[in-house]
């Protein structure tokens, strides 16, 4: 589902890693964990096409990652970043329906009524209550109930692959372990997380050493 | 339409006076650097429009239509060039604001005089040159702000427009709340303007044709004419512009070309 081979990455001509790989079958999930600044979410970002690699190659479920397959491996991952930024006046139903406007997406529109009931249904179980999402405005919202509600949206894209970039990093311990515990459950996705957080394992996901060499 | 008042050697020499004045005041309080930005515009500005003076008689009096077209083409180069060193882009992207101004000159300025002001000759260089430097002068300052504004935004948030990339959105999609945001931006105080124009405001050209002894409603009449031509090339320049450079700007990954901005 996820190959990385012998992958070497410069950021502003300073070396961050070199001869990192890694393999990752469908529904397999995995933990990163590394020193800060060794380049665990430069990774993603490569990995999503928003870098070039120096040498090495990126398969995503089957596609060899280039400047031609760029749009075809993006379609195959759902990415919730460490850093998250609404737009100004942007309502919680707005943010999540966002990547739904792209043309890519449009197919996958869900209706709206529906998923009003299943965005509100899907953050109570993630310990979130923000009443009406159509009202709500993302300003108004704390760093981890905005962390929840991109989550949301991350797994409302419904792609094999999962990236988490310190998902759970401004929220309590106690709702840390609920949000693991509801993202561990779901069957079939392909689920790689950075965290420093030792839930993850708790919760079944595989610790990759990074940067590791040959996994 | 009767001849224009002139203004005397004296008149000049006047206005001269009052500007020394001002220049003082402008050095006790804003310092010396001030003194000589405002120092240097001034002349500047003065050397330029005497100059324009003396090249527009000489075309007035040619009044050779390639003549002033071929001016009109130094006129967007000259005006490209400003929008490429205030907006903070690299030259390299000359041909796409050229090919944005030199559409929207030719589709409003076409528009204008076949069907709105209908002179005996379109290509007149008394009608022509004036209008075209007022459509370009008005569309230049809007790009400016726009571009600038809408590029330096991506630059500040390109995280979250890496964000949209990964998650499907084209570069068009994933720049269109940026555009949107600069856009509402730009046009704001245009609004203002206008909604203050005959108010607050008697604009420039509606009081120069007053004084060049053409009745207030005539007066009126070309001001509103000449508001909506202005409106309409700084709207058609504005989206040109982003969408020329769009394609330009970005690398193939859709993420920002940091070559393309200075």
């Amino acid at each position: 589902m996820l190959k990385l081979h012998s992958l070497a990455l410069t950021i502003n001509e300073k070396p961050l890693f070199s001869d990192f790989s890694l393999s990752l079958k469908q529904g397999e999930k995995a933990v990163l964990r590394g020193d800060s600044g060794s380049g665990k979410s430069t990774l993603f970002k490569a990995m999503l096409g928003l870098l070039s690699v120096e040498s090495g190659s990126i398969i995503i479920n089957g596609i060899t990652l280039s400047d031609d397959t760029v749009s075809q491996v993006r379609q195959q991952i759902s990415y919730l970043p460490q850093a998250i930024h609404p737009f100004k006046e942007e309502s919680v139903f707005d943010f999540i329906m966002r990547p739904f406007s792209y043309k890519i997406n449009r197919d996958k529109a869900p209706d709206s009524d529906t998923f009003m009931k299943n965005i509100s249904g899907t953050l109570g179980q993630l310990g979130v209550d923000i009443g009406n999402p159509k009202e709500k405005a993302t300003r108004n919202l704390s760093g981890g109930e905005m962390q929840r509600v991109a989550l949301v949206r991350a797994l409302f894209l419904s792609r094999p692959i999962l990236f988490l970039d310190e998902a759970t990093s401004a929220l309590d311990p106690k709702n840390i372990a609920r949000v693991v515990k509801v993202i561990a459950a779901i069957p079939h996705i392909t689920i790689l997380a950075i965290s420093h957080d030792s839930v993850w394992e708790d919760a079944g996901f595989r610790v990759i050493p990074f940067p590791g060499g040959e996994i | 339409m009767g001849g224009a008042m002139d203004i005397s050697t004296k008149g000049l020499l006047f206005a001269a006076i009052f500007l020394v004045a001002l220049l003082a005041l402008v050095w006790l309080k804003g310092g010396r650097k001030i003194l000589i930005k405002s120092t240097v515009s001034m002349i500047r500005m003065t050397i330029q429009l005497s100059l324009v003076g003396i090249y527009l008689t000489w075309m007035f009096k040619i009044n050779n239509p390639w003549l002033n077209v071929g001016w009109i083409v130094v006129m967007i180069g000259a005006a490209n060039l400003s929008i490429l060193n205030h907006s903070g882009l690299s030259k390299r992207l000359f041909p796409a604001i050229f090919m944005a101004l030199a559409i929207t000159l030719f589709v409003v300025l076409s528009w204008f005089m076949v069907f709105v002001f209908m002179p005996e000759n379109p290509t007149d260089a008394r009608l022509l040159i004036p209008i075209a430097g007022m459509l370009l002068g008005n569309s230049m300052n809007r790009t400016i702000v726009t571009t600038e504004r809408f590029y330096s935004s991506i630059l500040q948030n390109e995280d979250t427009f890496a964000v949209s990339l990964a998650m499907g959105a084209t570069v068009r999609e994933a720049a269109m709340p940026f555009f949107r945001e600069s856009y509402r931006a730009g046009l704001a105080p245009v609004l203002a303007n206008y909604a203050a124009m005959g108010l607050v405001s008697i604009p420039g050209m509606m009081t120069g044709a007053i004084l060049g002894g053409s009745s207030p409603s005539i007066a009126v009449k070309y001001q509103i004419v000449i508001v909506v031509a202005i409106f309409a090339a700084t709207e058609i320049a504005t989206l040109l512009s982003i969408l020329f450079i769009l394609s330009k700007a970005f690398l193939k990954n859709g993420m920002p070309n940091r070559d393309m901005f200075t």
